[in-house]
């Protein structure tokens, strides 16, 4: 068991530097990565898959995958918060898939399953300041492009079923995904 | 399924291509350092949209280190994953979650993480008598503290009076997460391995279990209880290890008026 004083945990922590060590096999860098982003990534998890247990599944793969490929992150290219997030969500988003071809075999999709569910854990904390702009940047958005987001991105939806959903083209999915990532992108620029 | 492979950044880092449409995009993507670019851009926005945190259950992270670092091809240990806070008074509504390769759920609103009482003390400045940085921090400790904190700096949280064996505990009630955490320093170790118990009293009287915790050998507990909603207060019992289904030990503590 590491001590988490040997951690270099905390705002102090640099997490690329940490990265580094995660590839070179270092188990307490590997342990303080996991502490910094669980949080948010259980948060992102859970919005995507909606079950505590399924969330904890793909935080465990994700984090998997953290440790095998730490090697191939790029500092250059990519924050750790938005490499590690990625990865959380391309499991809890196959988790989602594999619950729902679950589920389809033999009925349609669930509908109102992309209601607002109410939260199963409620050890919630919004970190609030970084909210509020992540807030003004989504406010900036059209509710088309809203909408389009939230299926796709926290909805764990293919782009054609985003269409077939919302009885869109196809193209337009697309299109309207892109643009409504290219307008976040401008209004969280600064912060970026 | 033609068409420009640049229209497709957005779907491709949102996840929302098919799995063959993924492979041609990432194909294509070698090739293309304006998307290469513009998908950098957008991954860093949808990160930044994970505005909520949610403290993932104490014990999850050593199940994580174990299953990534163990052998390669070992099958995740699902023994190390704890079963997650009792999901609350809202479970169950409307969805039936298929059972999953869970150990027994028997205990599930067990959190006990003694040693991470230290790491609340020391690193969250939750309760102001620091204690010796020294201690001992059990894997589960920084999510543990994660939880208490969580608790302890809702919106509504509240102390709460309460005495345990005579010695002062602190409790921080949150009504709108239905839990509580009880935070104490010098709590005499139960007899025989036992556990302290706590319990909700309805105005009915009826009780129902709040949690089962043990603190460590110097005394220290941190621990999130399920408060429930509805009681107006909570009695603490010594129980056997594991904890009853009803109170049977004697009573050494009460939380609330």
């Amino acid at each position: 068991m590491t001590s988490s004083s040997d951690l270099p945990a905390g705002p102090a922590a640099v997490p690329a530097d940490l990265m580094a060590a995660v590839a070179a096999g270092d188990e307490a860098a590997f342990r303080a990565v996991y502490r910094r982003y669980a949080p948010i990534a259980y948060g992102l998890a859970l919005r995507v898959v909606r079950d505590p247990h399924l969330a904890q599944d793909a935080l465990q793969e994700a984090f998997a995958d953290i440790w095998a490929s730490a090697a191939t992150f790029d500092p250059r290219s990519s924050s750790v918060r938005a490499w590690v997030m990625l990865l959380v969500h391309r499991r809890a988003v196959d988790r989602v898939r594999r619950e729902q071809a679950e589920r389809d075999r033999g009925t349609a999709w669930t509908a109102g399953r992309h209601e607002p569910a109410h939260d199963h854990v409620a050890e919630v904390v919004e970190l609030r300041a970084e909210h509020r702009r992540v807030r003004v940047a989504l406010d900036g958005l059209t509710p088309l492009q809203r909408e389009v987001l939230e299926l796709a991105y926290h909805g764990g939806l293919t782009h054609h079923q985003v269409a077939a959903r919302l009885d869109i083209p196809l193209g337009t999915a697309k299109t309207r995904i892109r643009d409504a990532l290219r307008s976040l992108r401008t209004a969280l620029e600064d912060d970026l | 399924m033609t068409g420009d492979p640049h229209d497709l950044v957005g779907a491709y880092a949102t996840d929302a291509l098919e799995p063959e449409e993924r492979a041609a995009m990432e194909a294509h993507l070698r090739t293309c350092p304006e998307c290469q670019a513009e998908l950098a851009g957008y991954r860093e926005v949808l990160a930044a949209l994970a505005t909520r945190a949610v403290a993932p259950p104490p014990g999850l992270e050593d199940a994580v280190v174990t299953a990534a670092t163990g052998p390669a091809g070992q099958p995740a240990a699902s023994p190390g994953r704890q079963p997650t806070p009792s999901p609350g008074p809202a479970a169950g509504s409307g969805t039936s979650f298929r059972r999953r390769r869970l150990g027994p759920r028997g205990r599930s609103t067990v959190l006990v993480a003694a040693a991470a009482a230290a790491t609340v003390f020391v690193a969250g400045g939750v309760v102001g008598r620091a204690t010796a940085p020294t201690l001992p921090v059990a894997g589960d400790g920084t999510t543990m503290a994660g939880t208490v904190l969580a608790v302890a700096t809702a919106e509504d949280a509240t102390f709460v009076a309460a005495d345990v064996m005579g010695t002062d505990a602190r409790v921080v009630v949150s009504d709108e997460m239905g839990k509580m955490a009880l935070l104490a320093t010098d709590l005499p170790t139960p007899a025989k391995g036992a556990c302290y118990q706590v319990w909700r009293v309805a105005p009915d009287g009826t009780k129902s279990s709040a949690g089962v915790f043990t603190p460590d050998a110097d005394g220290l507990i941190a621990v999130v209880l399920d408060a429930g909603s509805g009681a107006d207060r909570f009695v603490i019992t010594t129980e056997p290890p594991g904890g009853s289904l009803e109170p049977t030990g004697q009573m050494v503590g009460q939380i609330g008026t």
